[in-house]
C-alpha cells in the first residue's frame, strides 16, 4: 500500500510531528509511513485522510 | 506518563529486591564482601532493568513536553511483536542454559541470573530489530 501522505503534508505546510500531533500518534508512526514500511489501522487512515479533508482512497493507494 | 511512573515503579522494586538478596546471599555466606559470578550477574540484571526504566522514564517526560502519547497503535505493535520474537528465542536459550548446566561449574542461581539477564537482551535486541528493520505489510 502506498500513500501520499509527504507530498499531502508539504501542500498544507505540516511538520510530521504537527501531523502526529493532530492524528494522536507518535512522529515515528508518521516517519513509518511515509517511508512505506508501515500500514496504518483503518481509524489512524480514516484520522489523516480527515486532516487533509480527503478520503481514504485518495490518499493511500492500494496496488 | 501513568506507564512510565508504573515503569519506575517495577524498575525500583525489582532492583530493590535484587539488592537484598545479593546482600542477604553475602550476610549468609562466609566470604567476605567479595563478588562473585552470580552477584555479577545479578548486579547486570538490575543495571539492564535500571537502565530500562530510567529511558521509559525520559521518553514520558519528552512525550508529554511534546504533546505526544507516549504509545500508539505502532509502538504497542512492535513491542507485541517483539515480546512475541524473544519469547521464542528464550526457550532456546533455556534449552541451551540447560544443556550446558553440567558441563560449565556455575551455580544454578548463577544460571537463573544468566538465564534473566539473557532473556532481557533478547527482548531488546528484538525490540531493536522490529523498531528499525519496521514491520513493512505485515
Amino acid at each position: 500500500m502506498n500513500n501520499r501522505i509527504r507530498e499531502l503534508r508539504a501542500r498544507d505546510n505540516l511538520t510530521q510531528m504537527e501531523l502526529a500531533r493532530m492524528v494522536g500518534v507518535r512522529r515515528e508512526t508518521i516517519v513509518f509511513l511515509e517511508k512505506g514500511k508501515y500500514n496504518p489501522s483503518l481509524k489512524l487512515a480514516y484520522d489523516i485522510a480527515r486532516v487533509f479533508k480527503m478520503r481514504i482512497e485518495e490518499v493511500f493507494v492500494f496496488e | 506518563m501513568r506507564k512510565a511512573i508504573l515503569t519506575a515503579f517495577l524498575a525500583v522494586l525489582v532492583v530493590g529486591t535484587i539488592i537484598l538478596w545479593i546482600f542477604n546471599t553475602e550476610r549468609s555466606s562466609d566470604t567476605k564482601m567479595s563478588l562473585n559470578g552470580s552477584s555479577i550477574l545479578m548486579i547486570a540484571v538490575a543495571l539492564v532493568i535500571l537502565v530500562y526504566g530510567a529511558l521509559v522514564i525520559l521518553k514520558g517526560i519528552r512525550d508529554v513536553k511534546n504533546k505526544l502519547p507516549s504509545q500508539d497503535e505502532l509502538s504497542k505493535k512492535i513491542m507485541l511483536r517483539g515480546a512475541a520474537t524473544a519469547f521464542y528465542v528464550s526457550l532456546y536459550l533455556w534449552l541451551a542454559i540447560m544443556f550446558f548446566e553440567e558441563r560449565i561449574e556455575l551455580e544454578r542461581s548463577s544460571l537463573i541470573g544468566a538465564g534473566i539477564l539473557g532473556m532481557a537482551i533478547i527482548f531488546a535486541l528484538s525490540w531493536l530489530y522490529h523498531r528499525f528493520i519496521g514491520r513493512a505489510h505485515e
